[in-house]
């Protein structure tokens, strides 16, 4: 369960570091996106507050909020890593590996 | 002699820099860089060691190899664990002397009898079903990081100058994160901005900033909380009040919750079998698990047998402990709901601690806390980085000192690699029956550190890093193979036998030499381009 708390995570963080795309001098070293940024700032936001969701049904709430923001910053460290190596296509293909990862964990 | 010409330029470059308008941003600059600097050595080590202490039961296992892991699952005081433990206290029971006795849990698989106090502790370590005992060899396993992590190992009954050292930096640090915030103007627009590939001081400083806003939260809090755990010592106006300043006095009431219970005469007798209390602290405490016993004899009277709870029951450790008297059996401290200031210090003390969440949790705090040294590392070495680039208009005195921070960074950051993973090998090489075996492994690792530090000196920063990691990632990496040739245990075999703990142990060791390889690798070659420009314009200089 942590592991689909950390993958949904890192998938908003995706979302989110997707939308700043549109602007070059926002991560001027990624390959932008045309999905438009609203529906990814959407996307990213509910998949953050699904990974919180998940974090509040292992732990009570005083862990489940601890966990959630350790598992944010542990995946948002991931993000930028794999989009600092492959600004390119392969961040998409690990974002989406992610998200069905989270998916079937979570299921 | 100051001509009055120089006089006059230094007086109008005095007024000039008075008539200048206050910069906050500036100044705060200055703050980060300088406070980071003098309190960044120091954060390394206490983050890079606090990061292992996450894991210290582990890596202790680890270190005491004769203790073997039991096939069974037989946690807590079940009744063959009691009926193993009560048969040694008949044997060696000491009605005399303190003792402990400590139930096997996840993280610790053997059972553990102690007698003695401070400085003089005797523990026996045996399997909880059968009884054999095991002889683990002597050291201070993970406990050595612990102390390195909060006091800097600096003996606390002598002095506590190591809580203060300690304390200082981690003011410091917080001081240097809010800073840090501030003067990063576009801190969430270039969140996931890291770019690897560009020129190094815009490769490091962005590689800084993602470490450190990501980790941010965490650091804060671990530093807030770490702060906070001593506040009897950083704020002592409470025991100034109350005991007159006196530490000693205040420590031990604090800790005499079990002798000074109950009141009354207790009257001396054989003590009841530890069965009897287990089962009345069970009825006192339904929802937790029963950790420990610790018996403290009294003074003209039976013993005081206070049971404890097991601590992972939540951040606030409430898990609690009832008191009994050893002879009747008659609850002389009962469990007592804490105050909220208990509470409250409690919830500090479990939030830095991390007894909490499981192994999940504890890997979270593991890859953050060394995400934390990554940050101050990265922070370190790009003041050097930076200060390559303008080097034409520094003085003599300032490329000196550009210099020696180099070199003091490789014998901080590479040299601390370095001398833990000589406190593994020297866990392994040294005899098992050694005279003073624990204070050889730490002498190791000090005389390593040291040795790095002189070899920085000696080598240059280039060439130290390349040397100091690479060797820390060639006996990271055979570290496995050491323990085969001394142990006949390794990975493979701990995978065998169903041992996760020391397996992830020297999984991680492994993985941490990889990346003391690719570090040194990456490090050696910025370092050449700096150390060339600093020696070359030292050379002019001097000549």
């Amino acid at each position: 369960m942590i592991a689909a708390a950390f993958c949904l995570a890192y998938c908003g963080l995706s979302g989110l570091a997707a939308s700043q795309t549109h602007r070059k001098r926002d991560i001027p070293h990624v390959v932008a996106t045309r999905i438009p940024s609203w529906l990814l700032r959407i996307f990213g936001t509910l998949a953050l507050l699904a990974s919180l969701w998940v974090c509040l049904s292992i732990w009570p709430i005083d862990e489940g909020i601890v966990a959630w923001i350790l598992v944010a910053a542990t995946s948002g460290i991931a993000v930028v890593g794999v989009l600092s190596l492959a600004p390119g296509g392969f961040w998409w293909f690990l974002s989406l590996a992610a998200i069905a990862g989270g998916a079937a964990l979570g299921l | 002699m100051v001509s009055n010409d120089q006089g006059a330029g230094v007086a109008a470059a005095a007024s000039a820099e008075q008539s200048k308008p206050f910069n906050a941003t500036a100044s705060l600059t200055r703050l980060h860089t300088w406070f980071g600097l003098t309190a960044g050595w120091l954060l390394f080590v206490i983050f890079f060691t606090g990061s292992l202490t996450v894991f210290a039961p582990e890596i202790t296992l680890w270190m005491q190899p004769e203790v073997s892991v039991p096939s069974h699952s037989e946690l807590g005081a079940t009744p063959r664990t009691l009926q193993t433990a009560e048969a040694f206290w008949a044997d060696k029971g000491q009605s005399d002397a303190r003792a402990m006795v400590r139930f096997p849990d996840t993280r610790n698989p053997d059972l553990r009898i102690s007698f003695g106090g401070r400085g003089d502790i005797k523990t026996y370590a045996m399997d909880p079903l059968t009884g054999v005992q095991f002889e683990p060899r002597d050291t201070m396993g993970a406990q050595f990081f612990r102390a390195l992590h909060y006091r800097l190992n600096i003996d606390r009954r002598s002095n506590e100058i190591g809580f203060w050292i300690v304390g200082l930096a981690t003011a410091m640090m917080l001081a240097v994160l809010i800073s840090g915030v501030i003067i990063h103007k576009r801190i969430f627009r270039e969140l996931f901005v890291f770019r690897s590939r560009s020129a190094y001081p815009r490769a490091w400083l962005d590689g800084h900033t993602a470490l450190g806003v990501f980790a941010l939260p965490f650091l804060f809090v671990i530093g807030f909380t770490g702060l906070a755990y001593f506040y009897f010592l950083y704020m002592p106006a409470g025991v100034s009040a109350l005991f007159d300043g006196d530490q000693a006095a205040f420590r031990q009431s604090m800790s005499q919750s079990a002798q000074g219970g109950g009141g009354g005469k207790r009257e001396a007798g054989a003590m009841l079998p530890l069965s009897t209390f287990v089962e009345k602290a069970e009825a006192a405490m339904p929802r937790s698990e029963m950790a420990s016993i610790r018996i403290t004899p009294s003074k003209g009277g039976a013993s005081v047998v206070e049971v404890r709870g097991s601590r992972d029951v939540g951040i606030v450790r409430d898990a609690g402990r009832v008191a009994f008297d050893g002879a009747s059996g008659d609850i002389v401290q009962p469990l007592a709901a804490p105050l909220p200031a208990e509470r409250l210090q409690s919830f500090v003390v479990g939030l830095h601690l991390a007894w909490f969440g499981g192994y999940a949790m504890h890997w979270l705090y593991f890859v953050l806390g060394l995400v934390g040294a990554g940050t101050m590392a990265t922070g370190l070495v790009m003041f050097t980085v930076k200060r390559s680039a303008r080097i034409d208009r520094a003085s003599r005195a300032d490329r000196l000192w550009w210099l020696a921070v180099g070199r003091i960074n490789v014998a901080v950051i590479a040299g601390l690699a370095l001398a833990s993973i000589s406190y593994l090998w020297a866990n392994r090489v040294l005899a098992v029956g050694l005279e003073e075996r624990a204070m050889f492994e730490i002498r190791i690792f000090f005389v390593v550190w040291v040795a790095a530090l002189l070899h920085a000196y000696l080598r240059g920063a280039a060439m130290a890093w390349r040397e100091q990691l690479g060797l820390a990632a060639l006996m990271a990496c055979s570290l496995p193979v050491l323990n085969w040739m001394t142990m006949r245990q390794w990975a493979g075999t701990y995978a065998a036998d169903g041992d996760w703990q020391r397996f992830s142990v020297e999984l991680v060791v492994v993985a941490m030499g990889v990346g003391a390889a690719a570090a040194a690798i990456k490090l050696g070659n910025i370092s050449a381009a700096a150390e060339s420009t600093f020696q070359r314009r030292n050379v002019e200089a001097l000549t």
